[in-house]
């Protein structure tokens, strides 16, 4: 049985609809993430399964049971906000304790708990510290920590790093995830950062103008986006605009800048049909030799080069478009010029149509 | 010889000298009333003849002084609580509902520091009398009065307070199982409770010191202070009329020491929480 299942969700602000009809169903344990730009109406989505906010129309169940109805205090849910909300007139012990003490537990109960969840969170030994005496991410795991103790049935996080800086974001992020999959607690992300959402997440919903875009698992967002939306929004890519000229059971043939190219065939294409190709940066090689077997190739020159450290950047003009290479920098990477015509070459795999 | 490093003055001189000359200028008469309430003559003069506590004792012999001393105590604390709970609610509506005629609703409620007193206490009293509900000249009727114009500084401390309260606190609180008056208890009352306590000591201190309002209002056997003073001081000019004054500026300094240290044992003993 499904955990949390949306059911048509609906939320209408006056004239404008911030959340149209979103049904989702989310299993037992997954961290399921929803991704978008801001407005997209991911953070409606998950305030309404709090309970925070009201739901126009749908309905929302947890355990198979509909709680449209009932208060935030009474879903069994646990909320991590973007800003922590650490109740700054208490120290951590008290935040910790906030949620058993309402629950009545006694006191030598709450103390045992409140130190696991500490120590849960590594930031054993600072009970007394307060809200302004932590930094971003102290108050993170105090938030959590905070949460975690009263032992909810679903966490929701509202964009929970984004107020971090960089490094810590990273680390932050492993440690969610392994946290979240040691305990086995469904989860609900919401990010606007497409990193995050295929780090961590099961499966992502990509929202868009309050609707799902697309759903599907990291690998299935990133390597099959189901549109130019999609595409853009999850990692960096180059769209290669041109049309199906030709359509077998295995594939189909691309053609675009005045080249052909090997690409698979999706349902919703046919013959005569405008597309375009998706390629991810590293998924594009640069070379002098020509394309092997399953491979496309098309004749490019070089426009620009720039060094990333880890990585060269090219960009290559083939035709009157342009498509963008990334490759490690290994032994045997070819000292490339501006100006140079090389091959730009792709596997057949990685060849993935979209309709325009 | 070496040159004294260039420093931007982080207030400029004049300032300095015009604050100070202001705070010599509003602390002056507080120190006359202080000197005269000691004075050993028989008049209210100043420079004193010399320094006794005989006014001093006076004011606490008085038959009308101490009374009424006690009566503007009382009025202004029932006036202080009233103002609180019915400002905290007021703000609670004016800062987190969207209804129409809500911007009407704050002037209306705000107006009353706006107007005279006077005027105030006349339309209480005529309308008190007109309508003959049984508030003119009471303690009721004059507590009424005294709300009136204490309650906005509440208002405006607290929708202050509220306006830039963050609202996730509260959500967090009701997603770890608090009920809304658990989550108004437990968290926006403690965060918004500097505001009260500045709100309340406002408030204490206007009706304590009110007159314009009181005028009108005052119920015949008992008067609050700064009416006594004024009928008093109209057939004798006593020295006790000083003392008195004493004892009401010891007052709301009390009350404003009162205050930070509140404020400060908060600090403090948030500190060393659990």
């Amino acid at each position: 049985m499904s955990n949390v299942s949306l059911k048509q969700l609906v939320k209408t602000y006056g004239s404008t609809t911030a959340v149209d009809d979103v049904s989702v169903d989310i299993a037992e344990g997954e961290f399921f993430s929803l991704l978008g730009p801001s407005g997209c109406g991911k953070s409606t989505t998950l305030r309404m399964i709090a309970g925070f906010e009201s739901i126009s129309s749908g309905e929302i169940e947890l355990d198979g049971r509909g709680v449209s109805a009932l208060p935030p205090e009474k879903r069994d849910i646990g909320f991590v906000f973007q800003n922590y909300a650490i109740f700054p007139h208490m120290n951590v012990f008290d935040n910790i304790a906030f949620g058993l003490r309402l629950r009545k537990f006694p006191a030598e109960d709450i103390k045992k708990r409140v130190t696991a969840a500490l120590e849960q969170v590594g930031m054993s030994g600072l009970e007394a510290r307060l809200q302004n005496e932590m930094s971003g991410g102290q108050q993170q795991r105090v938030a959590l920590a905070r949460v975690l103790v009263t032992e909810p049935r679903i966490l929701l996080l509202d964009e929970p790093l984004s107020a971090l800086d960089k490094n810590l974001r990273e680390e932050m992020k492993f440690w969610i995830k392994n946290l979240q999959s040691n305990l086995g607690i469904t989860t609900i992300y919401v990010t606007h950062d497409q990193g995050e959402a295929l780090t961590m997440s099961d499966r992502i919903a990509v929202m868009k103008g309050g609707k799902i875009a697309q759903l599907g698992t990291p690998r299935d967002i990133y390597q099959r986006p189901k549109d130019v939306f999609v595409a853009k929004f999850i990692g960096e890519s180059s769209l290669l605009q041109g049309k199906v000229t030709d359509a077998s059971e295995t594939g189909c043939t691309f053609t675009a800048a005045g080249q052909s190219f090997k690409a698979m065939m999706r349902p919703d294409l046919k013959v005569g049909d405008a597309a375009a190709l998706v390629l991810r940066p590293e998924q594009v090689l640069v070379s002098d030799d020509a394309p092997g077997e399953d491979w496309n190739g098309a004749s490019g020159t070089v426009t620009s080069i720039s060094y990333q450290g880890a990585t060269l950047r090219y960009e290559l003009a083939v035709g009157d478009q342009t498509i963008i290479s990334e490759s490690a920098i290994g032994p045997d990477t070819p000292e490339l010029a501006n100006g140079q015509t090389v091959n730009v070459m792709w596997h057949v795999d990685h060849a993935w149509l979209l309709p325009v | 010889m070496a040159n004294k490093p260039y420093q931007e003055a982080l207030v400029p001189g004049a300032f300095k000298w015009i604050a100070g000359l202001a705070l010599f200028i509003l602390l002056v008469p507080i120190f006359v009333v202080f000197l005269a309430g000691l004075n050993s003559g028989d008049f209210l003069t100043f420079p004193p003849e010399g320094l006794s506590l005989r006014w001093i004792k006076a004011f606490f012999e008085s038959d009308s002084y101490l009374p009424a001393y006690l009566y503007s105590l009382i009025i202004a604390l029932t006036a202080m609580v009233i103002s609180l709970i019915l400002g905290t609610l007021i703000s609670l509506l004016l800062v987190r509902s969207a209804f129409a005629g809500r911007a009407l609703l704050r002037a209306v409620v705000m107006s009353p520091i706006m107007l005279p007193g006077i005027v105030i206490g006349l339309s209480l009293y005529l309308f008190y009398i007109s309508f003959d509900i049984g508030l003119a000249r009471t303690q009721a009727g004059l507590v009424i009065g005294h709300v009136l114009v204490t309650c906005p500084y509440v208002i405006g401390m607290v929708s202050a307070a509220l306006v830039g309260f963050d609202r996730s606190l509260e959500e967090a609180a009701r997603s770890l199982g608090a009920s809304r008056w658990e989550t108004f208890r437990k968290i926006t009352i403690p965060l918004i409770s500097p505001a009260l306590i500045a709100g309340g000591v406002f408030a204490f201190i206007v009706s304590f010191g009110q007159f314009d309002v009181s005028l009108f209002l005052t119920p015949p056997n008992n008067t609050p202070l700064p009416i006594a003073l004024y009928t008093s001081l109209r057939y004798t000019f006593e020295p006790t009329a000083a003392a008195a004054g004493i004892f009401a500026i010891f007052l709301v300094v009390v009350s404003m020491v009162i205050t930070a240290k509140i404020t400060n044992l908060r600090r403090i003993t948030a500190a060393n929480y659990n």
